[in-house]
């Protein structure tokens, strides 16, 4: 129980100012995909069309080849997580949770209440009295519970402490090894959630750069790890994204593919090849893109 | 997974919200008249029937009502998957209910009153206001009294949805268009409405011209039904 979800030339228009600028890309069924971009690159705007909170000015968001807007089922399968202002919500967690428990046809009050133990969340307290950590803890409940076969976090982990965080992380997995669904996760700790992602999409300025599978994307760069100048031999003339250096050690994060021959060669001289970490490479694309 | 007709289930549950909020509305406004009976009472007056006593303030309750359903429902129902459409749908349905729940609650209010000054004197005023005017047959009075509150009600969810699309400046036109649409709405009643804001429109008792007045409520109705959704079918959830 997962859907595909399919964008067509997408533009979006506020106004003169394009949010999104003709964006096709298709999101395969029953994966995780990441989508980063850095503060206004149009995440949460492109995530509001999939969602049917708006309409692009041109182009079609299909989600298994039906328009989304106003079409009852299959906004039904979309689930859209995002940070609300609940300053002035005096209900408490169990009335909350009643309105997607009556909506949302394969919502699962089990795990919810498995889900609300494991975030500590306090269920006589009204929300409006949770921090901002706790509120964000509760969306996720609500996203995760209502198992949803498009389900999108849009940044949903904001104010929450890494314990918690790596909760919803590891609740994530657990809950996509036993129900796949259609996971759309974004944000921009990339380093802290990118084995999370099957999929990744980068966005920049509103343009699609990047929608890959992980694996590939990891194979656009290397780490290289070794005698810092032996290091510095293998890797002069290559395009650098990153470096680090501990006593004599160094390590390198390049950019383009390494050939089986050099990577042969570098085995050899005792250098170590790992993959580019995402973080490294999102930085040094959302650059070049500027 | 088969898609199901949510339109009944959003109209039940916003009328249930809603009528929640008319049980607290209605328990002052009764205490209120209680309290208003001891007042009277001291002074060797009288007060209006609860019926008439609370036509005004079940109106501008309505009005609240449809002003708040635009912001508390609309990004909420959406979020959780519901088209605008089953939202809007939902929602004509539960304030034709909730009009007719805040025309019933008055009236039986009236009856135990009438029933408990059949046993000890209350200082109730027979004498009604022309515009409800239960003399002139219960049914009537009713029925325009549940037409009133239904169009308050769409009144206010028109200032509330012209708000919410349109952000503060248009919105303020918004209730230029309300204090039109509630002075016609009492230009059809008798209620001195409109000729009381345009001076030179003449004004239309509605026991002078029944017809005349139901027409023109139904089609002041029917035009706020079709700019509401005009103004909802696609519009932009704010997040």
């Amino acid at each position: 129980m997962a859907a595909k979800i399919n964008l067509n030339d997408v533009t979006l228009r506020f106004g003169k100012f394009e949010a999104l600028k003709d964006i096709s890309l298709t999101l395969e069924a029953g994966k995780i995909h990441g989508l980063i971009g850095r503060n206004g690159a149009g995440k949460t705007t492109l995530l509001s069309l999939l969602a049917a909170f708006r309409e692009p000015t041109q182009g079609h968001v299909e989600i298994d080849g039906e328009a989304v807007f106003e079409n009852p089922e299959k906004m039904q399968q979309v689930g859209f997580i995002y940070e609300k202002n609940y300053a002035d919500e005096y209900q408490k967690i169990p009335a909350m949770l009643e309105f997607p428990e009556s909506y949302r046809p394969n919502y699962d009050k089990a795990y919810a209440d498995y889900l609300l133990k494991r975030f500590n969340l306090p269920l006589d307290k009204p929300i409006y009295k949770l921090s901002k950590g706790m509120q964000s803890a509760l969306n996720v409940v609500i996203g995760l519970a209502s198992r949803t076969p498009i389900t999108i976090f849009d940044e949903a982990y904001i104010g929450m402490d890494a314990p918690a965080r790596e909760i919803f992380y590891q609740e994530i997995l657990a809950d996509q090894a036993k129900h796949p669904r259609t996971f759309i996760l974004s944000t921009h700790l990339v380093s802290e959630m990118d084995y999370l992602f099957d999929n990744v999409v980068i966005i920049d300025h509103g343009r699609l750069l990047m929608n890959e599978d992980y694996e590939t994307i990891s194979a656009q760069g290397a780490s290289i790890t070794g005698a810092a100048d032996q290091v510095d031999a293998f890797v002069s003339g290559m395009k650098l994204l990153n470096e680090q250096k501990l006593g004599g050690t160094k390590s390198v994060m390049v950019y383009g593919t390494l050939s089986e021959q050099r990577q042969l060669a570098a085995r050899q001289q005792g250098l170590e090849i790992g993959p580019v970490s995402l973080q490294d490479l999102f930085i040094h694309l959302t650059e070049e893109a500027r | 997974m088969k898609s199901v007709k949510l339109y009944p289930k959003v109209a039940f549950d916003l009328f249930y919200e809603q009528f929640k909020w008319a049980i607290w509305f209605f328990s002052f406004l009764i205490a209120g008249h209680i309290i208003g009976m001891i007042i009277v009472a001291r002074n060797d007056t009288s007060i209006q029937q609860f019926f008439v006593f609370s036509s005004q303030s079940v109106a501008i309750f309505m009005l609240v009502c449809g002003i708040i359903a635009a912001y508390a429902f609309m990004g909420y129902y959406v979020q959780h998957g519901i088209t605008r459409k089953d939202l809007y749908v939902g929602t004509v349905i539960s304030t034709l209910a909730l009009a007719l729940a805040v025309t019933l609650v008055p009236l039986a209010v009236n009856v135990i009153e009438h029933l408990i000054s059949n046993l000890a004197a209350l200082p109730i005023d027979t004498d009604a206001a022309p515009l409800y005017d239960p003399a002139s047959g219960w049914f009537s009075a009713a029925g325009i009294f549940f037409l009133n509150a239904f169009t308050y009600h769409l009144i206010g969810w028109l200032i509330g949805v012209g708000y919410y699309r349109f952000g503060w400046v248009i919105g303020f036109g918004f209730v230029g268009i309300a204090i039109a649409a509630l002075s016609l709405n009492g230009y059809f009643w008798g209620d001195g409405g409109l000729s009381s804001v345009i001076p030179w429109v003449p004004e239309i008792p509605a026991d002078a011209s029944p017809f005349l007045a139901l027409a023109g409520s139904l089609l002041l109705i029917a035009v706020l039904l079709v700019s509401t959704r005009m103004l909802t079918k696609r519009i932009s959830i704010k997040m």
